[in-house]
């Protein structure tokens, strides 16, 4: 097992295209790094030049302490899984995962008993003499899977390996390969644009936008302190809702300004923002989960509260996800336009054409009652108020942990 | 009948297994299976069976017919039954183009394909030059086998760039075409040199299929560039080796017009090969019957190492 460090890695196509910038990243020994971001964004291209499938035109790459920007994919002592599995079509299944293995120079009886064990793990038995042409897409990336672990190498790298499988087998998957990687504790780097499957998976996630490198961290960081919009619009589904919204003063205390709706936020509710403190009629863009839109009924008084327009209940036991409408403004970024494309570019234009006040996700616990086509009250609790500059869409962050600033 | 006439297909193999020709719908039952996406009937395929089987085999049956006979092209002929194979068999000048033929037909097969093989792999991937570079291999294949012929006779004449160039190297000049050992292999060269961009257009149609993640999964796997040719690449074009090496053994066992045109069998038949054997006899001396013979051995040869060379390529899973 070793560590994987990307130190300041840059990658030009001869065509001139500029897919990854100055990436900083360092897998350390034994860790599950998911890396995701936008189609496009430079994911496969990053994980290629890992693999030294393709040439790297600035930086270092180093595995363990090793530089190995020259070193030839054969002598790295890592495996892939590709997107489309890659398996050799004239070849057995067995003959698949021995391939490594005889590569390697073992033995044959070493190397029947380490593929019978790998087809084990994987529920392969009963597979080893067919070819790869006579599988299920799911039964093909075990294959894959079992081509990778049988030699246990440095390191796994993985690009989409379950992009290609539908939702059940995916959810299946994705614990398979978590628990194999926990048993043989390799070093993984694993591509996705599946924000669902980064955070289930990650032992931390990195996100990608546009070759740029935006954050680092733990899938709860990401989720509690995204660093910028982006991130809080690519992280959590139902994404953040992001509102345009001023800080004004009012007495003793801040309050928010949300389109019609001025929000009275409790006394020091603003102390851990340093940038937010002396604030008065400060623009800035507002983040609000949606399980930060809560039932207003029984909630914190001191919470301020904000009306809104029920306009769609989606039951979805033990939840209730609803769309509100606020007749603030909301923040259209160029990163919204993208995430928003990447789904589905009807969206972006929908989101371009959206003129009258913004959209809102709540998630509520299905007993809460609320009734489409009625203006209903929630509350909402300061600590999870998200803060971001406006023009450049960084996240103005607390001082001390988020934690410290919670009211009861 | 009523009853059968909605969907047969639901009266399947279920009621055709347990009540055979119950009541009076028989079900129907398909003659052969046909995948269901597919072009074209049989029978489209009949006039060029006709033509194919008429002004081929037919005529080529004919001929051979005269293979037993002591047939002169004009006038009477009588049947002599096996007596021409045994005169070819008992004339070490035959056996020896026969020797010629063999010789040049594997050097060929051997040249090409592995010629062909190397050129196809190098402008396979790499190379931003590699169009260019294939149009350049590719165009000696579209030359006429006489023209090319000529060219290569200036080049190894005497007083030609050949020996010019080994001059530059303090080598004594060669007679290439003269001398009994050298002008074999100058045959050969010339036959390889013409034909080498076809084999490597077939190679590079066959790469092409080949995907290049497969390559890359083996070379993450640990294969060495050898092992990765010869285990991931080589059993993906099998197909293109069947075909290339069939095509050049072959043509390398009918070679006849670069023969004639370099040394037309000379120097004292040192180049002689069964075609040129075949021509000689027919058109130079007349000896229909005896040609036809020649010929008919010349068939049966090819025919009998073109099954074994399919073979020795057949993928055996
Ligand atoms: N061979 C190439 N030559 C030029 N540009 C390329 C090449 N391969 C990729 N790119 C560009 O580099 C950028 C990053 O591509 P990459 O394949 O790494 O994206 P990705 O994040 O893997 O996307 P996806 O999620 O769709 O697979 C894209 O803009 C792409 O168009
Ligand atoms: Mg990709």
């Amino acid at each position: 097992m070793a560590s994987i460090t990307f130190d300041r890695i840059t990658k030009r196509y001869p065509d001139g295209t500029q897919a990854v910038s100055e990436l900083d990243l360092a897998i350390r020994d034994g860790e599950f790094l998911v890396l995701v971001g936008p189609s496009g964004c430079g994911k496969t291209t990053a994980l290629r030049m890992a693999a030294g499938l393709e040439e790297i035109s600035e930086g270092r790459l180093l595995i363990g302490d090793r530089v190995v920007n020259e070193v030839h994919p054969s002598q790295r002592d890592i495996a892939m899984v590709f997107q489309s599995y890659a398996l050799y079509p004239h070849m057995s299944v067995r003959e698949n995962i021995a391939f490594p293995l005889q590569c390697a120079g073992l033995a044959k009886a070493e190397v029947r008993e380490r593929v019978d064990r790998a087809a084990d793990a994987l529920g392969l038995t009963e597979l080893l003499e067919r070819r790869p042409k006579a599988l299920s897409g799911g039964q093909r990336q075990r294959v894959a899977m079992g081509r990778a672990i049988v030699r246990q190498p440095q390191a796994f790298l993985m690009d989409e390996p379950l992009s290609n499988l539908d939702a059940k087998l995916r959810g299946q998957m994705r614990a398979e390969i978590r628990n194999l990687q926990r048993e043989y504790r390799t070093t993984t780097l694993y591509v996705t644009h599946d924000q669902v499957e980064a955070m289930t998976m990650g032992d931390r996630i990195a996100v990608l936008r546009k070759g740029v490198l935006q954050q680092l961290g733990t899938p709860e960081e990401l989720y509690e302190s995204p660093a910028n919009l982006f991130v809080a619009e690519f992280i959590g589904s139902p994404p953040m809702n992001v509102l345009s919204a001023t800080v004004t003063r009012a007495g003793s205390g801040s309050e928010l300004l949300l389109g019609s709706q001025r929000l009275v936020l409790p006394a020091g509710a603003l102390d851990a923002y340093p940038e937010l403190a002396g604030a008065d009629a400060t623009p800035v863009a507002l983040g609000l989960r949606p399980e930060a839109l809560r039932d207003a009924a029984g909630a914190d008084p001191s919470w301020p509260r904000l009306l809104a327009d029920v306009e769609l209940v989606e039951n979805l036991p033990p939840e209730k996800l609803v769309h509100l409408r606020l007749d603030a403004e909301p923040v259209v970024t160029e990163a919204t336009l993208e995430l928003a494309a990447d789904v589905d570019q009807a969206a972006a234009e929908d989101l371009r054409a959206l003129g009258r006040g913004s959209v809102l996700h709540a998630r509520l616990p299905g007993t809460t009652p609320v009734r489409e086509g009625t203006r209903a009250q929630f509350a909402v609790p300061p600590s999870a108020l998200h803060f971001f500059d406006l023009s450049t869409g960084q996240a103005i962050a607390p001082q001390s942990p988020r934690l410290a600033a919670a009211t009861a | 009948m009523t009853a059968t006439m909605g969907t047969p297909q639901d009266t399947g193999p279920l009621v055709r297994g347990t009540v055979p020709a119950a009541g009076g719908g028989q079900p129907a039952r398909p003659r052969r299976s046909r995948p269901l996406i597919t072009y074209g009937r049989w029978w489209w395929a009949l006039p060029a069976i006709l033509a194919v089987l008429l002004i081929h085999y037919v005529a080529t049956a004919g001929g051979a017919l005269y293979a037993f006979t002591n047939w002169t092209g004009i006038g009477d002929f009588d049947w002599v039954g096996l007596d021409n194979f045994r005169r070819i068999l008992d004339d070490p000048a035959l056996i020896g183009s026969l020797e010629n033929t063999l010789f040049l037909a594997f050097g060929f097969l051997i040249a090409t394909n592995v010629v062909g093989l190397l050129l196809a792999l190098a402008l396979n991937r790499t190379l931003r030059t590699r169009y260019l570079l294939r149009v350049l291999f590719f165009m000696p294949v579209v030359l006429s086998p006489l023209a090319v012929s000529y060219i290569w006779k200036f080049i190894f004449d005497f007083n030609g760039p050949l020996n010019d160039v080994l001059a530059w190297f303090g080598a004594a000049p060669k007679t290439w075409l003269a001398d009994p050992t050298l002008a074999l292999w100058a045959v050969l060269v010339v036959m390889a040199w013409q034909t080498t961009g076809m084999v490597m257009v077939i190679y590079l149609a066959g790469l092409a299929t080949v995907p290049a993640e497969i390559e890359e999964a083996a070379a993450l796997d640990g294969a060495s560039t050898w092992r990765r040719f010869r285990y991931i690449t080589l059993p993906s074009i099998r197909p293109s080796l069947a075909i290339a090496s069939t095509l050049m053994l072959i043509q390398g066992l009918r070679v006849f017009d670069q023969v004639m045109a370099l040394t037309g069998g000379g120097p004292a038949g040192a180049t002689e090969t069964l075609a040129t054997q075949v021509y000689k006899e027919t058109f130079a001396l007349s000896n229909f019957g005896f040609g036809a013979a020649l010929a008919l051995l010349l068939t049966l040869i090819m025919l009998v190492f073109s099954v074994l060379q399919q073979a020795a390529t057949r993928d055996r899973s």
